[in-house]
């Protein structure tokens, strides 16, 4: 069976093998049409009504150095005298002529399809017919021998033949219109970028090209908008994305290309693209689409061990044919023992380097290269590659270096003095600044030291333990005393600058001998009241005098701190 | 070494929690550059200390560095 409805020339061949030897056959060889040899895109094997397929692989034949042999390996061995029905599926790209080669916009696309009419092979056929499907409008011509041939309404049937020897040709040629479209993807660069932080971004470069009859003659925007012509012509098509697609993009170099439409179904993305104009016959485009999915769903790992399974080539439109496909994959810096696992046979380039966002020895890429592929060469490759997980922290750690960096060059900065003399004053004034920022400090420590004092008085009055009493004052007197001697220091360094600040200090620290003198009569209340010597309602009078002096002492203490500043 | 023998691999943190992760860092981040440039601003050169600022600035460039991370992660530039 000859599909020829789309660009693509789709044979399917339904071979009944018998075994007329004496021993088991294991295999057999497939030949292709000297014709079509040249346009093989792939080519696949199974048994009739089994999903599994067969192991094909490219031979050659001794004899018929310039014949194109595929063996295929059969699933069990073909005992003798049995049969065996295998389908063979073979894709052909370019393989049609657009016939005429030029037309203008409002003539529709004929193509030719030259081939054979009985099967090539290898060995003889007993019997054989062959189908050819074409598009849904007419047929201009067709081949009208060997008979018998028929025709219905989209399909020329051939045959059926008896007793053909092997490798018997006879001309077919059908001549007739396909206006599918005739979309040629010249050069596809696909572009995987792995991260560890948790996604892989995808980004195809895409030069596609309308490989149909070419166009003469001059376009016309509007009779292409009014009379609907340009049948041949690509206006949209639609892409297919994996289903857990994000963020997705269509650029060129201009910038945006806003004509598309992204649909999310179940199982997949679909994203409708119409280029910024028609491609009408020999017309190109470039254009560069690109998104994020998520890496559990392609990226495994075990310890240090990873490998990444994604489609080599993924779905551009439907029936596509890619004439050269190169595949990089960007793997995280630090990526270590790359292997490559393809379903097919690939060309592997050199390992580049990629510098993007915090690298420092750049990001390992593989390189790949193909060429002349279809739809059903979208199938998965395994990568494996070793990677530390401790080399994820560099990232950040970068930046971390980068912002202590520059914290350093502040603090060298603040260090830095170019002035030629020393200017006395304005030293002396510094120095006095450096010196009140002590004393206030010292100060603001004594006064919470008073608190203790007052904690202590009332743990006092209540648990009337001496003892305890006792050590606490004395550990508080002690710290007093340091803070009191520090203030001094300071008020003598303060005079030893010549500033008048030093008068207020000695004002501070009589008041504050004051308030410890009054805090020391506090205590001596509180002992007498514990031990019994006075009453209640006198400790309650005394201390209440006791307390506004302090309280008018405190506010005086707080105004002369604030003033020294 | 298969593929089948293998797990998914997770990122090791939740990419839901970029958001959160990203303020959190970056306002703690700021708050101690903020109070390493005041105390660089209303110091003079007897006041300053050099491992007081040594150690604010670390712990500024650290919460810094790592909010800036997530912060390029949050918005998609998978670094």
């Amino acid at each position: 069976k000859i599909d020829v409805s789309t660009h693509l020339v789709k044979m399917s061949t339904s071979i009944t093998l018998e075994n007329t030897g004496k021993s088991p056959i294991k295999s057999f060889l497939y030949a292709l049409e000297p014709s079509l040899q040249n346009y093989l895109s792939i080519i696949t094997a199974n048994v009739k009504d089994k999903d599994e397929k067969l192991g094909v692989s490219q031979t050659t034949v001794a004899s018929k150095k310039d014949l194109s042999f595929w063996r295929i390996e059969l699933p069990s061995n073909l005992e003798p005298g049995k049969t065996m029905t295998v389908d063979v599926d073979s894709s052909y790209a370019h393989a049609l002529t657009p016939y005429p080669a030029e037309i203008t916009q409002s003539q529709k696309q004929q193509v030719l399809y030259n081939g054979n009419v009985y099967f090539f092979s290898p060995y003889s056929t007993k019997s054989q017919t062959t189908t050819v499907t074409t598009t849904n409008t007419a047929i201009e011509s067709y081949s009208k021998s060997p008979k018998p041939v028929s025709q219905t309404d989209r399909t020329v049937t051939y045959g059926p033949y008896e007793q053909r020897e092997a490798f018997s040709e006879a001309e077919l040629r059908v001549h007739y219109e396909n206006n599918s479209p005739f979309l040629t993807v010249t050069n596809l660069e696909r572009i995987i970028e792995v991260s560890h932080w948790g996604n892989i971004a995808v980004e195809e470069h895409i030069s596609m090209r309308h490989t149909g009859a070419l166009l003469k003659g001059p376009f016309s925007r509007y009779d292409y908008q009014r009379a609907q012509d340009g049948l041949s012509s690509i206006k949209a098509f639609k892409t297919v994305l994996p289903a857990a697609a994000r963020d997705v993009y269509y650029r060129d170099e201009i910038g945006n290309i806003s004509t598309s439409n992204l649909k999310e179904m179940d199982d997949f993305v679909e994203l409708e693209l119409r280029p910024r104009f028609p491609l009408f016959g020999g017309w190109k485009t470039q254009y560069y689409i690109g998104y994020n999915v998520p890496s559990y769903q392609y990226l495994f790992n075990k310890g240090d061990n990873y490998a990444l399974k994604m489609r080599f080539v993924d779905h551009i439109f439907d029936d596509m044919v890619v004439d050269q496909v190169t595949v990089k994959i960007i793997l995280p810096e630090g990526a270590k023992n790359m292997r490559l696992e393809t379903p097919y046979p690939v060309t592997q380039g050199e390992n580049q380097l990629h510098f993007t966002y915090l690298d420092t020895t750049g990001r390992p890429v593989i390189v790949i290269h193909k060429s002349n592929l279809v739809e059903q060469h979208i199938q998965d490759f395994q990568l494996h590659y070793t990677f530390q997980k401790l080399l994820l922290l560099q990232e950040p750690l970068i930046v971390v270096g980068a912002f202590y960096l520059l914290f350093l060059a502040v603090i060298v900065y603040v260090r830095l003095d170019f002035s030629i003399t020393k200017d006395e004053a304005k030293e002396s004034k510094m120095r006095v600044a450096s010196l009140v920022e002590e004393v206030q400090s010292a100060h603001d420590r004594r006064s919470a030291l008073y608190q203790s004092y007052d904690d202590a008085i009332n743990k006092y009055k209540s648990t009337k333990d001496a003892n305890t009493f006792a050590a606490t004052r004395k550990k508080v007197d002690a710290d007093y005393k340091s803070l009191t001697q520090q203030i001094s220091d300071l008020q003598t360094k303060l005079k030893n600058e010549g500033s008048d600040l030093a008068e207020k200090v000695n004002e501070l620290q009589v008041s504050d001998r004051q308030y410890k003198d009054l805090v020391a009569l506090a205590i001596t209340l509180a002992e007498k009241l514990v031990s019994g010597k006075i009453n209640k309602q006198q400790y309650l009078d005394n201390e209440k005098i006791n307390k506004t002096k302090r309280e008018d002492l405190d506010s005086k203490m707080e105004a002369l701190r604030s003033s020294l500043a | 070494m298969t593929v089948e023998m293998m797990s998914r691999y997770v990122s090791p943190i939740n990419p839901a929690v970029f958001p959160h992760l990203t303020v959190v860092l970056l306002g703690i981040g700021i708050f101690f550059m903020a109070w390493f440039f005041v105390y660089e601003v209303t110091s003079n050169k007897f006041t300053r200390d050099l491992s007081k600022e040594l150690l604010v600035s670390l712990v500024a460039s650290v919460f810094m560095g790592f909010g800036v991370v997530f912060l390029l992660l949050w918005v998609g530039i998978y670094v």
